[in-house]
């Protein structure tokens, strides 16, 4: 099969392409699949780098895959885990070549959104609008892969709403932190270049700080202080 | 080339497919799952959380011996038609279901306290979700067993229902208990 193919597949009916439960199947489509997704993310971070110059732009395009391919991929067991306790038989074999199908599908709308997103991002965009473009761009790119890997598990058995939802709502969490530990992909016009942030607070408390910035609270001083596995006491 | 792909492909997922037959060694999986989600809610924490890593396995499992017999006494008592042994069944199955649901979370949860100091607190949101769903599945279960032993539907779930107020309390109860 070839890859033009394979890519008007994907995006015309990714369907046929993730309900599959042939180990050869995934074993041949992996790579192309992987190279679709990890393409385009790629495409999408260097686009919006471009706020900051050319660094920039390698730095998030490196770091943008990375984005896309980690949260669904940590989230994964639990999507089997829930589709085993509501008793419908969903084969791991069928969730990755939907979860590559999903992903490939993300990284094409990704790659066509890019250009879309450069242009204003080229022009001294405003930081701000600069990230909400960003994020646009991002869940209007991902949403239609996740729900290619939603519709992989069949549908019946018992509690799948709450199932579902509870599924999605972990998967909003570990992408949303992701982002936060993977920052900036859009950088501040007056901050120093860098890869990686250190990791300090999480994305909730960023989140609360800039609300409160927002609405003209300035009266608690946000300080983020080291976290996680690297805390210093 | 989109209908050679759907030659190679199985048919679209609208089908209904029957319940698979269980995984194996549910207990185990069931155990490993709520402990390995404590842990993971722990892994970057020092002394005091890493204290109450097996808080959620303990009581659930607390949970279960507690108020199962109530349940299995309340529901003779009240002469429904369901043997006992479906009775403790649904029961076994929803808590068996919730861990592999737990085990399903741990990468999730293990990535957030990875990288932030919510692991406890995400851990232990979660815990409560699963409880939730567990409960869910308990009630809907025994209204199934009551109706496949030919009581009504409508007893057995109410029945349940009753239970899990109990058993939430109890849980709760626990989880303060291994927790403070």
């Amino acid at each position: 099969m070839h890859t033009l193919e394979l890519t008007a597949a994907v995006l015309r009916d990714p369907d046929a392409v993730a309900q599959s439960d042939d180990p050869r199947a995934l074993a041949r489509l992996a790579p192309p699949l992987l190279g679709m997704s990890l393409g385009g993310a790629m495409v999408l971070g260097l686009a919006a780098g471009a706020t900051h110059g050319p660094l920039q732009s390698a730095f998030a395009a490196v770091k943008t895959p990375v984005l896309f391919l980690l949260p669904p991929l940590l989230v994964l067991p639990l999507v089997h885990g829930f589709a085993t306790a509501c008793g419908v038989a969903v084969s791991w074999t069928r969730l990755g070549i939907a979860t590559l199908a999903g992903l490939a599908r993300s990284g094409l709308l990704a790659g066509a959104v890019a250009p879309l997103l450069w242009l204003p991002f080229s022009l001294d965009t405003d930081y701000h609008l600069a990230v909400l473009l960003f994020v646009a761009a991002f869940g209007f790119s991902m949403l239609p892969g996740l729900a290619t890997i939603a519709r992989a598990v069949p549908s019946g058995g018992t509690m799948r709403f709450p199932a579902v939802i509870g599924t999605m709502l972990v998967l909003g969490v570990v992408t949303a932190q992701a982002g936060w530990v993977l920052r900036p992909f859009v950088a501040r016009p007056q901050a120093e270049l860098t890869f990686l942030r250190a990791m300090e607070a999480d994305v909730f408390s960023s989140l609360g700080a800039t609300t409160r910035s927002a609405t003209g609270d300035y009266r608690e001083d946000w300080a983020p202080a080291s976290s996680g596995l690297m805390r210093r006491e | 080339m989109v209908s050679a792909l759907r030659v190679e492909s199985t048919p679209p997922a609208a089908e209904v497919v029957p319940a698979p037959p269980g995984p194996r060694f549910p207990l185990l999986r069931a155990v490993g799952g709520m402990a390995g989600l404590g842990l993971a809610g722990a892994l970057a924490g020092q002394g005091s959380a890493l204290a109450s890593a097996p808080a959620g396995l303990l009581a659930g499992a607390g949970v279960l011996c507690l108020t199962t017999p109530a349940l299995v006494v309340a529901q003779q008592y009240l002469r429904m038609s369901a043997p006992p042994s479906a009775v403790v069944g649904a029961v076994w199955d929803a808590f068996t279901r919730a861990g592999l649901v737990a085990l399903g979370a741990v990468p999730a949860v293990a990535w957030i306290a990875a990288t932030s100091d919510l692991g406890p607190g995400f851990a232990g949101l979660l815990f409560a979700a699963i409880g939730a769903f567990a409960t869910l599945l308990a009630i809907d279960g025994l209204g199934r067993a009551e109706q496949r032993a030919g009581g009504s539907f409508a007893a057995g779930s109410g029945l349940g229902v009753l239970w899990a107020g109990l058993a939430s309390l109890v849980g709760l109860r626990l989880l303060f208990l291994f927790t403070a």
